[in-house]
């Protein structure tokens, strides 16, 4: 089983880090959701039935060990955005840095955008997920999935152009 | 892309699907998990692997024993009583009614075995034996004796547990008061079972260390933030009524090896949430949630010193009229992180016990008057 936690740390890990760093924006917070996860998933690793991929499964668990720990809330407000820092040792050129600008204005945006969009446009845009698995995950129905990822890109409209939407 | 947004220009950003995914993807590429969280978490992992294999082995020598012993032990009752019935006539003389102490050690680890290896709900019988009644009825034993019988089994636990494998609890802010405030020996009874059952469930010794029990209060039900810092007028604003106790467990040896949480549960109250690592006991009709908190060795030793300064029956038992008590312990991170208050409602201090001091920027055992408090909680969170 060792070998069996091990290779799924390695393969899944930095999913784990990155949805928890963008749900409770805190790179600290995000390494003892990584480390809490994986305990979870090692004691409830008999039960794992494979009705949903392993990812969604893993993912599922560090969803709701963020949740647990947004709900002790001096740590909610904890706003921060500085672990997204941007290094690149090429020289860029003007359209590039333009591409740069525009995706830190709208990764700022989604970072302040609800939790509950928060999460969502992380698990369909970065995970990659379709609507079942964000509903598995989630524990909504298909049907808010849809809604709330529809409000998402609203809200993200509004807060980069400016304009009312949705 | 079937959800492809539109791209009509939002200023000077043209937002659609690819452009939030390639944002996602690039910017988050740079969040990695280190060497050292992964080693550590292998570590940790390998610890939860060897413990569970270590319980697993000891349930099944314990099954093992219950199948060889569940017969023997059937056929040596049938022995003591026939032999009984023979010799004296009479099943319900004094030297054949067990005692209780015995009743309690034997019946409830039998128990617990069995419900800790099908995974189903036990029933623990401690005390007063269920058989009692109709002995009564039927035999000749004098109402003298059996009179006695049941006060023994009432001064001690005469309780009816219930074991229950449940989904769990994490977050100590959702727990609800303890509005069935018992105090005194009552509450130190209870305790005890709890540390009884708890014990036989997970095969262990460990001795409640009472005089370092402490009630801890909940922040107000969905957190503090930044703005209701702002907005409040002093510490007593930002804690709610519910709280849980925290009972810190000594082995053989005398220190500290766990602290466990409680706190009344009811059942009906679908806002609380019950994690996998909590079990409910039932005590006496009334149910517990019972976990343990978070083991890092680090938050063990804060939360130990937390609780010698904390060590007085006022924190412990300020159940009724907690809010107006001068002494408080505040769990403001999920059993991770609190915060020590003293004095009287209003113009409270706080002394933080924080497992990670950066995080409010406040310093450990440093007092804080609830002004510079907010300064330095508010200034840490705006940054």
């Amino acid at each position: 089983m060792t070998k069996e936690i091990t290779r799924l740390v390695e393969e899944y890990g930095n999913d784990v880090l990155r949805i928890a760093t963008v749900i409770l924006k805190s790179k600290e917070l995000a390494e003892d959701v990584f480390q809490e996860t994986f305990l979870r998933v090692v004691r409830s690793y008999s039960g794992y039935r494979g009705e949903s991929s392993e990812k969604t499964w893993i993912i599922s668990i560090a969803v709701n060990i963020c949740r647990d720990y947004m709900r002790s809330a001096w740590k909610k407000r904890v706003v921060v955005t500085d672990f997204l820092t941007y290094s690149s040792d090429d020289v860029d050129t003007e359209e590039m840095l333009e591409k740069r600008s525009e995706r830190q204005a709208l990764i700022n945006a989604i970072m302040k955008l609800p939790d509950k969009y928060r999460e969502i446009i992380h698990l369909h845009y970065y995970q990659d997920m379709g609507i079942n698995d964000i509903a598995k995950v989630l524990k909504i129905p298909g049907g808010t999935v849809k809604s709330r990822l529809f409000k998402a890109r609203a809200l993200l409209h509004d807060m980069i152009g400016g304009e009312a939407h949705g | 892309m079937a959800e492809s947004l539109d791209r009509k220009k939002k200023g000077n950003i043209a937002i659609d699907d690819d452009l939030i995914r390639d944002a996602l993807k690039t910017e988050l590429s740079s969040i990695k998990a280190s060497e050292d969280l992964i080693n550590k978490t292998l570590i940790r992992c390998r610890e939860e692997i060897e413990k569970s294999e270590h319980k697993r082995e000891n349930r099944s020598v314990m099954q093992w024993i219950l199948k060889l012993g569940t017969p023997l032990a059937a056929g040596a009752l049938v022995m003591v009583l026939l032999f009984n019935t023979n010799m004296f006539g009479s099943k319900g003389t004094p030297s054949a009614v067990p005692q209780p102490a015995e009743g309690k050690t034997l019946t409830s680890s039998m128990d617990k075995e069995a419900a800790g290896a099908a995974h189903q709900s036990a029933e623990q019988s401690y005390g007063a034996s269920a058989d009692a009644p109709a002995d009564k009825g039927t035999d000749s034993v004098n109402r003298t004796e059996y009179e006695e019988q049941i006060t023994l089994g009432a001064s001690g636990p005469l309780l009816t547990a219930e074991l229950k494998e449940e989904p769990a609890l994490r977050s100590s802010v959702n727990n609800e008061p303890n509005d069935n405030a018992v105090f005194g020996t009552e509450l130190q009874q209870l305790f005890n079972d709890i540390v009884d059952l708890y014990n036989q469930a997970n095969e262990t010794q460990l001795q409640l260390n009472y005089s370092l029990a402490a009630r801890i209060s909940c922040l107000v039900n969905d957190g503090v933030g930044l703005q209701d810092i702002r907005e409040a007028q002093s510490f007593d604003d930002l804690i709610s009524d519910s709280g849980y106790w925290a009972l810190p467990l000594s082995n053989p040896d005398g220190g500290i090896e766990k602290i466990l949480t409680v706190c009344s549960y009811d059942i009906k109250d679908t806002g609380i949430e019950i994690t996998d690592e909590d079990i409910i006991y039932t005590i006496e009709r009334k149910q517990y949630v019972v976990s343990e908190l978070p083991a890092s060795a680090e938050n063990l030793d804060l939360t130990i010193e937390l609780l010698h300064r904390g060590s007085s029956s006022e924190v412990l038992e300020g159940l009724t009229d907690i809010r107006e008590s001068t002494v408080m312990i505040v769990d403001i991170n999920d059993g991770k992180d609190f915060i020590f208050l003293s004095g009287s409602p209003g113009s409270r201090t706080a002394i933080p016990y924080l497992t990670r001091e950066s995080i409010f920027g406040l310093d450990n055992y440093t007092e804080y008057t609830w002004d510079e408090f907010v300064e330095t909680v508010t200034r840490s969170l705006e940054q």
